[in-house]
């Protein structure tokens, strides 16, 4: 695999704030990555320092082996879809996409022409009436549209109905294994886009967390759900993210490997074991543990 | 340069449709200005519409055009970092080629304005006579008579391009700073006009800087503001964040 961005040593501060903590990390070309974090971790200060919106204290982006900063030829590569407002009140939709046909390089007119009709937006509309859904939708075709091999969609999916959202995500995944590329989403509605996620960039409080493939992640993932007495032996030393109890069971969360052979002593003791989706790991890790020291909250 | 070439497609797509718009308005004020200025004088002998100048009984219409280009900058040059720059930006262009653009946009927008200006101001003497006015002749840096159209189109570019360096950098300060530009800004005004002396001493400065009798030293000036104010422009805007807009 090529690695497409490379951000090392990364740290951005607002004010007496520090948002942004020695962030580093490598992202291959032609994944999916999903970026996760609660609300105010940094995520968008993030992808707006990898997209030069904002200039960095210290730290390194390197497309394609090339710094980005100030570097036409690296941002040629590179589209960011904010959930903010773009900047053009009084414009029409169709002025926006004209702008974006001119300034983005690999800009794919006829794939522009084939998402406005599968979105059904009128665009002769001005983007200020439009309502947010119907801006997420502007922002979405533009990202798709640009072919960018680097591109960022934050919050694509904002106000956006079901029957929308799952279409976007349909057609993202069918775009992509037509014309490959490095996508990030940076999304809250986990869940519903789990299963396009290659690998999971996890931050809290300014500072990467986690960063791994989803499978792996999600192997490590485990609900037990039986008496505690029966799962004790099992879990000694392994990190226990979640527990609730109700009555005589107790169902933890567990975020370590599981043997057979534990997997298999465990169901002998009736304790069942479920895998876990990944919107609750999220929840979980993000609230309870600091993994990287191995500490265990609320049990055992 | 392709991604300059580029931003300079959008820059003109984005203008085209205004400068149009600003120049239909503007000739049809003008031909108002002429119907009326014929009228007037069969009536009124000291009633004039247009610039005129003091100690003399010229007038010229296309010559009080000058107010509303210079108005007109100052609009482009604002919307340039508060539209542009950010949608530019957000779209994944470089700060650098985008003020790259900028430039190239002045200079090409100043010349658009100076070559319809001036032929306008040549047209004006001979539209003025022929209504039975006397033509405004002298604008100081140029004569509609004693000079050619080509040094008149010169004279008006390098006006034209001087504000656009000095509205381009105060479109910057203000993309920079926000509303804190502004009372900065009006603090300082307060201060300079209730001291006398130092009143006087921007007055002086500004009229030296400012006023020239000849051209070489017109032109030597008005370079050196143009290159000095978007250097200046370059520094504030080279390493700006981009602002979040409302949701």
């Amino acid at each position: 695999m090529i690695n497409i961005l490379e951000c090392k040593n990364l740290n951005k501060t607002f004010g007496k704030t520090n948002v942004l903590k020695d962030i580093s990390f490598i992202l291959e070309e032609n994944k999916i990555y999903g970026l996760l974090g609660r609300n105010g971790v940094g995520k968008t200060t993030l992808l707006n320092l990898i997209c030069n919106q904002v200039t960095r204290d210290s730290g390194e982006i390197k497309l394609f082996d090339e710094e980005i900063f100030e570097n036409s030829k690296a941002m040629e590569n590179i589209c960011f879809i904010k959930e903010k407002d773009l900047p053009v009140e009084g414009y029409k939709i169709k002025k926006i996409f004209k702008i974006a046909s001119i300034l983005y390089k690999n800009w794919d007119e006829e794939y522009k022409d084939y998402l406005i009709k599968e979105f059904n937006l009128d665009v002769n509309k001005k983007y200020e009436n439009l309502s947010r859904g119907n801006k997420s939708i502007v922002g979405a075709i533009i990202g798709l549209a640009s072919r960018a091999k680097l591109t960022i969609f934050d919050e694509p999916s904002l106000g956006l109905d079901a029957a929308a959202r799952y279409k976007f995500y349909n057609i993202l995944l069918e775009d992509y294994e037509k014309n490959p590329r490095t996508i990030i989403l940076s999304t809250h509605l986990i869940d519903e886009v789990s299963n396009l996620f290659e690998e999971i960039i996890l931050l809290t409080e300014g500072k990467l967390m986690l960063k791994e493939d989803v499978h792996s992640l999600m192997e490590k993932a485990y609900f037990l759900n039986g008496r505690e007495d029966n799962m004790k032996k099992v879990i000694e030393g392994k990190k226990v993210i979640h527990k609730e109890g109700f009555g005589a069971t107790t169902i933890l969360g567990i975020f370590d490997s599981l043997t057979r052979e534990e997997v298999k002593m465990l169901k002998d003791n009736n304790v069942e074991v479920s895998s876990m989706p990944l919107q609750k790991l999220f929840i979980y890790l993000t609230e309870n543990v600091d993994i990287k020291e191995g500490k265990v909250n609320g049990c055992c | 340069m392709d991604a300059v070439k580029r931003l300079m497609k959008y820059q003109n797509y984005d203008f085209k449709k205004d400068f149009l718009s600003f120049w239909a308005v503007i000739i049809c004020v003008n031909i108002g200005g002429y119907i009326l200025n014929s009228s007037f004088g069969r009536r009124y002998v000291d009633m004039r519409i247009g610039m005129m100048s003091k100690g003399s009984n010229g007038v010229s219409v296309a010559g009080a055009n000058l107010i509303p280009i210079l108005i007109f900058i100052i609009a482009y040059c604002i919307e340039m970092y508060q539209e542009s720059f950010p949608l530019a930006i957000g779209f994944s262009s470089t700060r650098r080629n985008f003020y790259k653009s900028v430039i190239f946009s002045n200079v090409i927008f100043s010349m658009a304005m100076a070559v319809i200006e001036a032929v306008l101001l040549k047209a004006d003497r001979l539209i003025i006579t022929s209504i039975g006015r006397e033509p405004l002749l002298d604008f100081n840096y140029f004569h509609i008579v004693n000079d050619n159209i080509l040094f008149i189109i010169l004279s008006l570019f390098l006006a034209f391009l001087t504000c656009c360096g000095v509205f381009n950098l105060l479109g910057t300060l203000v993309y920079k700073f926000g509303y804190k530009f502004w009372i900065a800004f009006g603090i300082l005004a307060t201060i300079i006009l209730n001291i006398a002396g130092l009143k006087n001493i921007i007055w002086e400065g500004g009229k030296t800087l400012l006023l020239s009798n000849n051209f070489p030293s017109y032109a030597m000036k008005a370079l050196i503001i143009s290159l000095m104010t978007y250097v200046l422009g370059w520094l504030i805007i080279r390493k700006v964040d981009m602002k979040s807009s409302k949701n």
